[in-house]
C-alpha cells in the first residue's frame, strides 16, 4: 500500500520537474506535499503527516501561486541547458541511488508502531525545548529577510 | 509491514539534485529545493518508524518542515526582488558573482 | 680589615666605579677624572690590607648551589699582578689628569680603564678557570675599546680590532683547555685541577699544555702572535702605560705560571715555552733596534721583556719570571709615562725629530734614563737582579740554546736603551717648536716610578718568604743572601758583558749604522715591515673575508632571492587557475555543493 503511494509520489515529482508551465510545476509539488502526507498516516506519523499537509500543500502552494500570479511568469523560457549537462546530472543523480542503496541495508520494520497523538506534543516541548530556540531565530530572520526584499525600489510606489 | 522505503528516499533527493542542476527556472529551483526538503522529512520519519521512536522523530521533522517553509518565503521574496530588477527569471542572466 | 675582605674589596671598588663613573658624567662631566682617581686611590688603600691575608687564603661564594661556586686566591702568586694594577692603575689614573685633558669622551675611558684594572685583579685572584676565562675576556675588550678609543682616525680603530683578533685566537685555545680539563676532571676550580693533573693521560695533558700556551702567547704577544702589540700603539699613552706594558699582556706570564704544575706533567711543552719565549725576546729587541717610533720601540721592548718571563717559567724559574713581571711592569711603566709626557708636550712620535729634550724637561729626561738603565739590566736596580736570576736558571739548567739566543737579546736591549735615550734627550735640539714643561701631575708619577726602580728589588725577602709559605717554590731569599748570589754567580759576567758590548754598540753607533744601512739595505726594510707576520696575518683575514662573503652572496642571491620568487609564483598561479571555478553560474556552485556532500558521506561512511 506504502509503495502504491510512493509511486505517484515519485511520478508527480517528475512530473514538476519537467512541466513547462511554471503554474503547473507548483500544482505538482501540492500533489507531492498531499502524497508524502498519506504516507506519514500510512507510517504512523499522524502528526508529522498534518503538518505535512497543511504547510506542503497549503502554504507553500499558496505562497508560491501568488508570487507567480504578482510576477506573471507563466512560462518557463524554452532553452534547456545543454543536453550534456542534463545527461550528467542525470547519470549522477543515478550514480548516487545506486550507491547509497547498495550502501544501505534492507530492512524493515517489525510494525507499524501506534499512534499517540499527545506523546509528540510532549517531547516537542519538554525533551526537545532547546531545539525551539533556533526555530524561533530561524522565522525572525525569515521575516526579516522578506521585509527586506520586498522593499520598494527608490521612488517607486509598492 | 515488510516495505522498505529507504531507496525512495534516495530516488527522491536524486530527483531533487537533477532538478537544481539542470533547471534555470528559479521557480523550477524552488521545486528542486523542495523535494529535498521532502526527501529529508521522509528520511526521518522512516528512521522513526524503524527504530520504533515514532514521536521523537515527527518532532524533529516538524522542525525540518517548519525551515522549509521559511526557505521558501526567503525564496520567493527573492525572486519577487529579481523580478523587480529585471523582468527576467533566467539563471543564466544572473551572473553578478562571476570572478 | 681582613685580608679576604680587602680581596673582594679590591676586586668590586673599580667594577663599582666604572659602573658609576657614566651616572657621574650625566651630573657633572668636569669631576668624573677626580671620582677615577679616587676610587683608584681607594683600591691601592684596600690592597695593603691583602698582604696581610694568610697566605693560603681563599674566600669561596656558592653562587649556584651544586654549579656555581666562585671565589678568591689570595696566594703569593695572585697577589703580585693584583697589586701591581691597582697601585701603577692609581699612578696612571693620576697621569691620566694630565694627560688627557681637554679630550672628549672622557667618561668612556676611565670607566673602560676602572673596569679594566676591576679585571686584571679578578683575573689573577680567581680561583676557578671559569672565573678566571670571564676576566680574561673582559680585559680582551677593553683593551679592544681602549686601544681604539680615538675612534675616528681609522689607524686606531683597526688596531683595536687586530688585538682583539689576536688574543682571540688564543683564547679560543685557552677555553678548549679549560673545556677539556673539565670534561676530565669535573671541576672548573684551579688548585684541584692542578693536583689531579697527574692522572691525566698524556694526549689530554698536552692538548691542555697547547691550549694553555695558545692563551698565553697570544695575551702576552709572544711569537707568532706578537703583531697586535705594536699596533696597539694608537691607544692613548696611559693605556699603553697600564695595559700594555704593567698588567694586561702580564696575564698571559700568569696564567702559564699558575699553570706550571701542569706543564711539568708534560715536558716537551717546557721545552716549547722556553724556545718561544727567547725567540721572542730576541726578535723584540732586534726589531726595536731598527725603528724609529718611540712608541713602537718600547712596544718591541716589551714583547722582547715578556719573552724573557715567558722562558723563565719554560726553565722552570716560576719565581725568577713573576720577579721580572714585578720589576718589568715597574720601569716599562716608567718608560711608557716618560714617552707619554715627551709626545705630549712635542707632538710627535718619531725619534728622529727629537733631541736635546732633558734641558726643557729635566725630571722626564732623569726617569727616563732611570728606567732605560733598569731595562739594560744596570747593577743596582730591579731589572739588574731579575734578569740575572733569569740567565741564572738559563745556566743551571744548562739550556744553552735559549741563554744564547737571550743574550744576544740582552745586547741589543742595552744597545736600543742607550740609543732611545739618546735620540730624545740628549745631543742636538732637532725638535721644531716650544715644547711646553710638563704638570706636576705627570712628572709625579714619574718620579715614584723611577724610586721604585731603585728599591723594588728591597722586597726580595717578604716576598720569598711569602711564596714559600704558600708551598710554591721559590728560593729562600733574604737581601744579603740575594746580593752574594747575583754577584757570585756567572750570570752576573754574562750581564755585565752585555751592558759593555751594549755600551760599545751605542759609542761606535754612527759607523755601524752607516755600515748597515750600506751592505744590508734589506734588513732595514724588513725589519720595519715586522719581518713579514703582518703581511701573512693580513693577508690570510683579507682571503678568509672573501671567502665568505663571496659564499653569502651566493645564499642571498640565488638561494633565498628563488625561494622568495617561487613562493610568488606559486600562489599567483594557484589564483589565477581558481579563477576558473567562479563561473558566476548557480548551477555550478550546486554542482560543487552536491560534489563535496558526496565525498563527505563517503568519508563518514567509509
Amino acid at each position: 500500500m506504502t509503495y502504491l503511494t510512493m509511486a505517484f509520489l515519485i511520478l508527480f515529482a517528475v512530473l514538476a520537474i519537467l512541466l513547462p508551465s511554471t503554474l503547473m510545476s507548483v500544482l505538482s509539488l501540492a500533489a507531492v506535499s498531499a502524497l508524502l502526507s498519506i504516507v506519514f498516516f500510512q507510517l504512523g506519523a499522524p502528526v508529522a503527516g498534518v503538518f505535512e499537509l497543511s504547510v506542503g500543500a497549503g502554504l507553500i502552494t499558496v505562497l508560491a501561486v501568488l508570487t507567480i500570479s504578482f510576477i506573471q511568469a507563466r512560462k518557463v523560457k524554452k532553452q534547456i541547458r545543454t543536453e550534456l549537462w542534463i545527461v550528467a546530472s542525470f547519470a549522477a543523480a543515478a550514480l548516487f541511488f545506486f550507491i547509497f542503496n547498495t550502501l544501505s541495508p534492507w530492512v524493515s520494520p517489525s510494525s507499524v508502531p501506534p499512534v499517540n497523538w499527545g506523546a509528540v506534543g510532549e517531547v516537542l516541548w519538554h525533551l526537545r525545548a532547546f531545539d525551539l530556540l533556533p526555530q524561533a531565530l530561524v522565522i525572525l530572520s525569515a521575516v526579516l529577510g522578506i521585509l527586506v526584499l520586498l522593499r520598494p525600489e527608490k521612488g517607486k510606489t509598492p | 509491514m515488510s516495505e522498505n522505503l529507504l531507496p525512495f528516499v534516495f530516488v527522491l533527493f536524486g530527483l531533487g539534485l537533477f532538478c537544481l542542476l539542470t533547471q534555470r527556472n528559479l521557480i523550477k529551483l524552488l521545486v528542486g529545493l523542495e523535494l529535498l526538503g521532502k526527501a529529508t522529512t521522509l528520511a526521518i520519519v522512516w528512521s522513526g518508524v524503524l527504530r520504533n521512536t515514532p514521536d521523537y522523530a515527527q518532532s524533529l521533522a516538524l522542525m525540518v518542515i517548519a525551515i522549509e517553509v521559511m526557505v521558501v518565503a526567503i525564496f520567493l521574496a527573492l525572486i519577487n526582488a529579481f523580478h523587480q530588477k529585471s523582468q527576467n527569471l533566467d539563471t543564466d542572466d544572473l551572473r553578478r558573482l562571476k570572478g | 680589615m681582613s685580608g679576604e675582605l680587602a680581596g673582594w674589596l679590591m676586586l668590586l671598588l673599580p667594577y663599582a666605579g666604572a659602573a658609576l663613573v657614566p651616572l657621574l658624567n650625566f651630573l657633572s662631566s668636569r669631576i668624573v677624572p677626580y671620582f677615577a682617581v679616587l676610587v683608584g686611590l681607594a683600591s691601592s688603600v684596600v690592597a695593603f690590607f691583602v698582604l696581610g691575608a694568610p697566605n693560603t687564603a681563599s674566600v669561596s661564594l656558592n653562587w649556584l648551589p651544586g654549579v656555581l661556586k666562585t671565589g678568591l686566591s689570595l696566594d703569593a702568586l695572585s697577589v703580585v699582578p693584583a697589586l701591581i694594577a691597582t697601585w701603577i692603575g692609581f699612578l696612571v689614573l693620576i697621569y691620566s689628569l694630565g694627560y688627557m685633558k681637554g679630550e672628549e669622551n672622557l667618561s668612556r675611558y676611565f670607566s673602560l680603564t676602572l673596569l679594566f684594572i676591576g679585571s686584571m685583579v679578578g683575573m689573577s685572584m680567581a680561583d676557578n678557570f671559569l672565573a678566571l676565562f670571564f676576566f680574561w675576556e673582559v680585559m680582551g675588550v677593553c683593551s679592544y675599546a681602549l686601544i681604539g678609543f680615538f675612534y675616528k682616525d681609522p689607524k686606531a680603530a683597526a688596531a683595536g680590532v687586530k688585538a682583539f683578533l689576536t688574543t682571540k685566537i688564543g683564547d679560543v685555545g685557552l677555553i678548549t683547555a679549560i673545556l677539556v680539563l673539565y670534561a676530565n676532571t669535573g671541576t672548573f676550580a684551579i688548585g684541584q685541577n692542578l693536583e689531579m693533573a697527574a692522572s691525566l693521560g698524556a694526549p689530554i695533558l698536552g692538548m691542555v699544555s697547547f691550549g694553555f700556551i695558545m692563551g698565553a702567547v697570544g695575551k702576552s704577544a709572544q711569537l707568532p702572535l706578537h703583531v697586535w702589540l705594536p699596533d696597539a700603539m694608537e691607544a692613548p699613552t696611559t693605556i699603553s702605560a697600564l695595559i700594555h706594558a704593567a698588567t694586561m699582556v702580564n696575564a698571559g706570564v700568569y696564567l702559564l705560571a699558575r699553570v706550571y704544575p701542569l706543564l711539568t706533567q708534560a715536558p716537551w711543552s717546557l721545552m716549547l715555552v722556553q724556545w718561544i719565549g727567547a725567540l721572542t725576546a730576541l726578535l723584540g729587541s732586534l726589531l726595536a733596534t731598527f725603528n724609529f717610533d718611540l712608541k713602537r720601540i718600547l712596544a718591541y721592548s716589551t714583547v722582547s721583556q715578556l719573552g724573557y718571563m715567558v722562558m723563565a717559567v719554560g726553565l722552570g724559574a716560576v719565581f725568577a719570571s713573576q720577579f721580572h713581571l714585578f720589576s718589568h711592569a715597574i720601569f716599562k711603566a716608567l718608560l711608557f709615562l716618560g714617552a707619554g709626557a715627551v709626545i705630549h708636550a712635542i707632538g710627535t712620535r718619531d725619534i728622529r725629530r727629537m733631541g736635546g729634550l732633558k734641558k726643557v724637561m729635566p725630571v722626564v729626561g732623569a726617569t727616563f734614563f732611570v728606567g732605560a738603565l733598569a731595562l739594560m739590566g744596570f747593577p743596582m736596580l730591579n731589572g739588574f737582579f731579575s734578569k740575572d736570576l733569569i740567565l741564572e736558571s738559563a745556566l743551571v739548567d744548562a739550556a744553552w740554546g735559549p741563554l744564547i739566543v737571550a743574550g744576544l737579546a740582552a745586547l741589543l736591549t742595552a744597545f736600543y736603551a742607550l740609543r732611545t735615550t739618546a735620540a730624545v734627550f740628549w745631543g742636538k735640539a732637532r725638535y721644531k717648536g716650544h715644547p711646553h714643561r710638563t704638570p706636576w701631575v705627570m712628572s709625579s708619577p714619574l718620579v715614584l716610578l723611577a724610586l721604585a726602580t731603585f728599591v723594588s728589588w728591597l722586597l726580595i725577602g717578604p716576598i720569598t718568604a711569602a711564596w714559600n709559605a704558600a708551598n710554591l717554590a721559590a728560593p729562600e731569599l733574604t737581601i744579603p743572601e740575594l746580593l752574594l748570589e747575583t754577584f757570585t754567580a756567572p750570570a752576573f759576567f754574562i750581564t755585565l758583558g752585555v751592558i759593555f758590548g751594549g755600551l760599545l754598540l751605542f759609542v761606535y753607533r754612527k759607523p755601524i749604522g752607516k755600515s748597515v744601512r750600506e751592505r744590508m739595505p734589506r734588513l732595514l726594510r724588513a725589519t720595519s715591515a715586522g719581518l713579514g707576520f703582518d703581511a701573512v696575518y693580513g693577508g690570510f683575514s683579507r682571503l678568509v673575508y672573501a671567502a665568505g662573503g663571496f659564499v653569502l652572496g651566493i645564499w642571498d642571491e640565488k638561494v633565498m632571492e628563488g625561494i622568495n620568487r617561487l613562493t610568488g609564483w606559486c600562489s599567483l598561479r594557484l589564483g589565477e587557475g581558481s579563477r576558473a571555478l567562479q563561473t558566476g553560474d548557480i548551477h555550478w556552485n550546486l554542482l560543487y555543493i552536491v560534489l563535496t556532500l558526496i565525498i563527505l558521506l563517503g568519508i563518514v561512511l567509509w
